[in-house]
C-alpha cells in the first residue's frame, strides 16, 4: 500500500425525469456514504428546479418507450476521499410535484449506487413512494394532499428494515455521470479484469 | 482550509471546513459611498490626479467613516434599536431568551462611555455610529433575500428553531421490530432536512430615512427604528463540514454593494480564522495513519496469511463456477437436463476434495416451461462447479456435455436434444447459448417416439465433441441425419490459479522483469543503455 | 489475506404473473471465507408497481469478504415472495447466481423457479395461498442431483453488482 487513500470524482447531471402519470416535478437528490468516506467537494444535498414536461417525445427509458421528460439538467459535482470500498456512495433521489389543488407531494424515492468503474455511464433509476396502509388512509391521503411520506429519504439507502416498507413504483429519472477513481490501484484495490500473462 | 466552489457574486458559495466551526472568525469592512448629498461617480472621466483626489478627500469628509469588524461565530451582537428594546424589556414577561439579552444588554450600558449607554442616553437611534450587528441561530430570522436565486422551497422559514433542523440521522432501532409507523408519515416532512445545521446573520443597521421607494429591503422594522435593518450576510455551518455563505467571501477587489434610495454602500467580507498550521496537518496526518494501520493489523489477526498454495510449477488450477440458466424453444414443455463433464485425464486432474464425482455428472430438477414474451422457456438455475487442474499444455479441453430430454403426463421420456461445450481457456465471466439437435431415427423409430416415448439416442457422448477426430484424416460426421432442437443458456465463471501469474512485488531500481518476460525489444534498449553507459565512463576516464 | 468487495444493487423483477412481489435474499459463502463488513442477508421491500412489467426494489447491496481460498466464491440466492390481496406471502420463485469472479461492474439476471406437487396440491395452493416450499433451501444453490423435484419456471430477478478485489494478485490469480 503506497497511498493512504483514494479518491472519486463525480461529475455529472440529473438529466431528466419520465412519470407517466405525474407532471411539474422538481428533485431533492443527497449523498449517503460508509463511515470511511467523506466528501471533499462539492455540495452533497439539492434541489433542481420545478420543470414542466416538454410536449415533444424524447426520452428512452428501461422500457424502450418514447414519452415526454421533465428536463433538469441538474449539475452534479462531488469528489470522495475514502479508505475502503465498504459504503461506496449511494445518490438518494426524491422527486415531489404538485398534486390537483396545488399541494406539494412527494412522487417518488430512489437510490442509486454509483457505479464502480471509471468512465461515462448513463443510468435509468426506478422511482416509487410508500403506500398508505388502507384504501381509506390513502383516500384521505390523497383529499388532504398529505401523501405518506417516508420520514427520512435517506431509508431508500439503507438495507435494514424495508421490509415493512410498502410501495408503489411509478416513474424514472435519467442521470448521466462521468466517474474517475484516483490512487484506487495504489491503494490495493482492483476493479479491472485480472489478466494473466 | 477552505476550498471554494465559487459561483456568481450573490449567489450563495459553498466552502468546506475541516476544523470545527466555532474558529470561524469573518472580518466585515462596512463603508458608504454615496449619499444625497454625495453623488456616486464611479468613473472620474477626464479629471487629472489633483482632481481626482480632491475630489476623493471631500467624498471622505462627507460620508460617515468605514466600519469594521472581526466576527467569531456565535458572537451576537446588538444593533441600536435592539438595545433600546431589551433595556425596556418588562422582566418577568416574554421568552427566557428576551430575558437573556437584556441582561447582556444591560451588562454593556453599564460599561462608562460605551455606544450602548449613548444610545441609551439619546433615547433614538438616530446618530448611532455602530452598524454593524449579529442575529445568531437562536434568533428565528428568515431571509427574504433577493441576493439568492433559489425557489421558495429553499429558504423555507423554520418553523420549530429549537427542534426540526437538528435531527440525527435515523436511528436503528436494533432491539424492538421496526413498525411501518417508524419510517412513513404522512405529517409533512420538511424538504430541506439535512443534517444539523447552525446559522448565523450579519446584518447593518443604516441610519437612512426611510422612503417609500426602499421599502423592498427591510426586513424588520420597529418604532425604535429611525432607519433599516439590511443582511449583509448569511453564513449556513452544516455538521458535514460545509459551509454556505450568502453573498460569498470577496475573494477579489470587488466588494458587495447595496443601494437604498441614493445612499450606497459597498462591503467586504474576508476570512479572518486562523490558519491551519504544518503542525496540525501533519498530527492530523499520523492519528489517521495510526488508525488505518491498527484496522489493518485488525483485520490481519481475523484471517490468516496463508491462501491456498499454488499448483506446481506450470500447471495452472482452473475454479469454474457457473449456472444453467434455461432452455428454450423445444418441442416439449416439461424438461430435464442431463449435465457430463468429461475431462482428459491425460493432461488434466481433477480435485478430489473441492469436486465430489456427482459433480462430474448429474441432472437437473424437472422444469415446466413458461410462456415469456412468446418464448416457452424452462428455467433449471442449476450450479455447476469444478477444480480441475491442468497439468501440461494439449490440445484437449474438458468438455461439458449436455442431454436434454422431456417427460410428459403419461411419464413418456424422450430426448430433445445434445449439446456440449468446451470449458473456456480464457478467465472472466463466459455468457453462452448453446444450440442443440436431435438424432431422427428411422420413420418406424418416429412413430414409436410419438405413441410410446423413447427416442433414438447415441451410444457415445463424445461422439457429439469429435474434435480429435479418432485419428482419422477427415473428421466426418456424415451419415448422421439430425434435426435442430432448441437452445440452452449457460453461465460460467472461470479462475485460474498458477505461479506465472504471481505478481512479485518488484525491488530495486531496475527490475529485471523484462528479461523474464523474454521481451525483445526491452532486452536490446537494456544492451543500448549500458553500451552507452560504459562509453561515457571510457570517455571520462579519458578525460582525466 | 485477499478481500472481495461486492457493492451493488437488487434492482428488481420482472416477468412474473403478478408483480406485487418482495424478495428476501442471502450471500452464502464457502469455508474459509470471513464476512468483514456488511449485511450477508436482507428482505426487501413490496412492490404493487404502477408498470406491471418491471418490479421495484433497489435493495443495497454491499458486503466485504476476506478469504484465503478461491474456492466456495459467493453466491447470491434469491427467494421471491407475492403478496395477495388479503396480505399474505406466497413463495414465488428460488433463485440463485454466482456473484462473478471477474472485478467490475456487472448486470445479472437469476432466472427462478418454484416447486411444485400433483395436481390436485397445486388446487389446494391456489385457493388456500399455501404454495409448496423447500425444506432445505440448499439446493437451490448446492450442486446436487435434483431429478425428484418438479419445478415450474418462473420471472427473472436483476441485480447490479460490482466486484472489487484486493491482494488477490499475489496469490497467482487471474481472473
Amino acid at each position: 500500500m503506497t497511498s493512504n487513500f483514494f479518491s472519486l470524482l463525480l461529475n455529472g447531471q440529473i438529466e431528466s425525469a419520465y412519470f407517466p402519470s405525474h407532471d411539474n416535478l422538481y428533485c431533492k437528490f443527497s449523498v449517503v456514504c460508509g463511515a470511511d468516506w467523506a466528501v471533499v467537494s462539492g455540495v452533497e444535498e439539492g434541489i433542481t428546479q420545478q420543470s414542466i414536461s416538454s410536449p415533444t417525445p424524447s426520452f428512452t427509458g428501461q422500457t424502450d418507450t418514447l414519452a415526454r421528460p421533465c428536463v433538469w439538467n441538474f449539475p452534479l459535482d462531488l469528489a470522495f476521499k475514502a479508505t475502503n470500498v465498504y459504503g461506496w456512495p449511494q445518490l438518494i433521489l426524491a422527486v415531489y410535484g404538485h398534486d390537483w389543488l396545488g399541494r406539494d407531494v412527494v412522487r417518488g424515492y430512489g437510490a442509486v449506487r454509483l457505479p464502480r468503474t471509471p468512465g461515462i455511464h448513463t443510468i435509468y433509476a426506478p422511482m416509487f413512494v410508500p403506500l398508505a396502509s388502507s384504501w381509506i388512509n390513502g383516500f384521505l391521503s390523497w383529499v388532504l394532499g398529505r401523501l405518506p411520506e417516508f420520514r427520512d429519504s435517506r431509508f431508500v439507502g439503507q438495507s435494514e428494515g424495508r421490509e415493512v416498507a410498502s410501495v408503489r413504483s411509478q416513474g424514472t429519472v435519467k442521470i448521466t455521470l462521468s466517474l474517475g477513481t484516483k490512487d484506487l490501484e495504489r491503494f490495493g484495490y482492483v476493479n479491472r479484469p485480472l489478466k494473466g500473462k | 482550509m477552505f476550498d471554494a466552489t465559487q459561483q456568481s457574486q450573490h449567489a450563495t458559495t459553498f466552502y468546506r471546513t475541516i476544523d470545527r466551526v466555532e474558529n470561524f472568525k469573518i472580518t466585515i469592512k462596512l463603508r458608504k459611498i454615496a449619499d444625497a448629498n454625495v453623488p456616486l461617480n464611479d468613473e472620474f472621466l477626464g479629471l487629472d490626479e489633483g482632481a481626482i483626489a480632491l475630489a476623493k478627500k471631500r467624498r471622505r469628509l462627507l460620508l460617515p467613516k468605514p466600519e469594521a469588524t472581526v466576527i467569531s461565530w456565535g458572537e451576537r451582537i446588538f444593533s441600536p434599536s435592539e438595545i433600546l428594546r431589551h433595556h425596556n424589556h418588562q422582566p418577568g414577561k416574554g421568552s427566557p431568551l428576551a430575558a437573556k439579552y437584556h441582561a447582556l444588554v444591560e451588562q454593556l450600558i453599564a460599561q462608562p462611555n460605551s455606544e450602548e449607554s449613548r444610545i441609551i442616553a439619546a433615547g433614538t437611534t438616530k446618530g448611532a455610529r455602530r452598524q454593524i450587528f449579529t442575529l445568531t441561530d437562536a434568533d428565528a430570522y428568515a431571509s427574504q433575500k433577493a441576493f439568492t436565486t433559489s425557489t421558495r422551497e429553499v429558504l423555507v422559514p423554520r418553523e420549530n428553531p429549537a427542534s426540526a433542523m437538528r435531527r440525527p440521522a435515523l436511528l436503528r432501532k436494533r432491539n424492538r421490530v421496526i413498525g411501518e409507523e417508524d419510517i412513513i408519515t404522512t405529517s409533512p416532512v420538511p424538504r430541506t432536512q439535512k443534517c444539523g445545521w447552525e446559522e448565523m446573520h450579519i446584518m447593518a443597521y443604516l441610519d437612512v430615512e426611510q422612503t417609500g421607494s426602499s421599502k423592498e429591503n427591510v426586513s424588520e422594522q420597529s418604532h425604535y427604528d429611525a432607519g433599516f435593518h439590511i443582511c449583509l450576510c448569511s453564513i449556513q455551518a452544516y455538521d458535514s463540514g460545509l459551509v454556505a455563505i450568502t453573498p460569498g467571501l470577496n475573494t477579489g477587489k470587488k466588494p458587495h454593494r447595496i443601494a437604498i434610495g441614493q445612499n450606497v454602500y459597498e462591503y467586504t467580507l474576508k476570512n479572518a480564522s486562523a490558519p491551519i498550521t504544518e503542525e496540525d496537518v501533519e498530527s492530523e496526518w499520523s492519528i489517521f495513519q495510526e488508525l488505518y494501520r491498527q484496522k489493518r493489523s485488525a483485520l490481519e489477526n481475523i484471517l490468516t496469511m496463508t491462501f491456498t498454495s499454488l499448483p506446481a510449477s506450470k500447471h495452472i488450477r482452473f475454479h469454474i463456477t457457473g449456472q444453467i440458466s434455461w432452455a428454450e424453444r423445444f418441442r416439449s414443455k416439461t424438461l430435464y437436463i442431463r449435465q457430463c463433464l468429461m475431462v482428459p485425464l491425460e493432461s488434466w486432474n481433477i480435485d478430489e476434495n473441492t469436486t465430489p464425482a456427482q459433480a462430474m455428472m448429474s441432472t437437473t430438477q424437472v422444469s415446466r416451461a413458461r410462456d415469456s414474451h412468446g418464448v416457452w422457456r424452462a428455467t433449471f438455475g442449476f450450479p455447476l462447479e469444478w477444480v480441475l487442474l491442468r497439468r501440461d499444455k494439449s490440445t484437449e479441453r474438458p468438455a461439458l456435455y449436455l442431454t436434454v430430454c422431456s417427460v410428459d403426463l403419461w411419464n413418456r421420456h424422450r430426448l430433445e436434444g445434445y449439446g456440449y461445450f468446451n470449458i473456456p481457456e480464457e478467465e472472466g465471466r463466459h455468457s453462452m447459448t448453446i444450440n442443440t439437435w436431435r438424432p431422427l431415427g428411422s420413420l418406424m423409430a418416429r412413430v414409436r417416439e410419438y405413441f410410446i416415448g423413447g427416442s433414438t439416442e447415441l451410444e457415445d457422448l463424445r461422439y457429439i465433441n469429435m474434435s480429435n477426430g479418432h485419428g482419422q484424416k477427415v473428421s466426418s460426421m456424415h451419415g448422421l441425419s439430425v434435426e435442430s432442437s432448441g437452445a440452452i443458456r449457460l453461465t460460467l465463471n472461470v479462475v485460474k490459479q498458477a505461479e506465472a501469474y504471481q505478481v512479485k512485488p518488484v525491488t530495486g531500481k531496475e527490475s529485471h522483469a523484462h528479461f523474464a518476460k523474454g521481451d525483445i525489444k526491452a532486452i536490446s534498449d537494456a544492451l543500448a543503455r549500458a553500451r552507452a553507459r560504459v562509453k561515457a565512463l571510457q570517455a571520462g576516464r579519458k578525460a582525466e | 489475506m485477499a478481500e472481495v468487495h461486492i457493492v451493488g444493487t437488487l434492482t428488481g423483477a420482472s416477468d412474473f404473473p403478478s408483480s406485487r412481489l418482495s424478495c428476501r435474499w442471502k450471500i452464502v459463502a464457502g469455508t474459509g471465507w470471513r464476512l468483514l463488513e456488511g449485511d450477508a442477508a436482507g428482505v426487501t421491500q413490496v412492490d404493487a408497481p404502477e408498470d406491471s412489467r418491471f418490479t421495484v426494489w433497489s435493495h443495497p447491496i454491499d458486503i466485504h469478504y476476506g478469504t484465503r481460498a478461491v474456492t466456495g466464491w459467493p453466491k447470491l440466492q434469491v427467494q421471491v415472495f407475492r403478496r395477495d390481496w388479503r396480505g399474505r406471502d406466497e413463495l414465488y420463485g428460488y433463485g440463485f447466481t454466482h456473484i462473478p469472479s471477474t472485478p467490475g461492474d456487472h448486470t445479472l439476471a437469476i432466472p427462478t423457479w418454484r416447486p411444485v406437487l400433483s395436481f390436485w396440491d397445486e388446487l389446494s395452493s391456489s385457493i388456500f395461498g399455501t404454495a409448496a416450499v423447500l425444506k432445505n433451501t440448499d439446493v437451490v444453490h448446492a450442486p446436487a442431483d435434483r431429478f425428484r423435484l418438479t419445478t415450474r419456471s418462473m420471472g427473472t430477478v436483476h441485480v447490479e453488482v460490482g466486484v472489487v478485489l484486493r491482494n488477490f494478485e499475489g496469490y497467482g490469480v487471474a481472473m
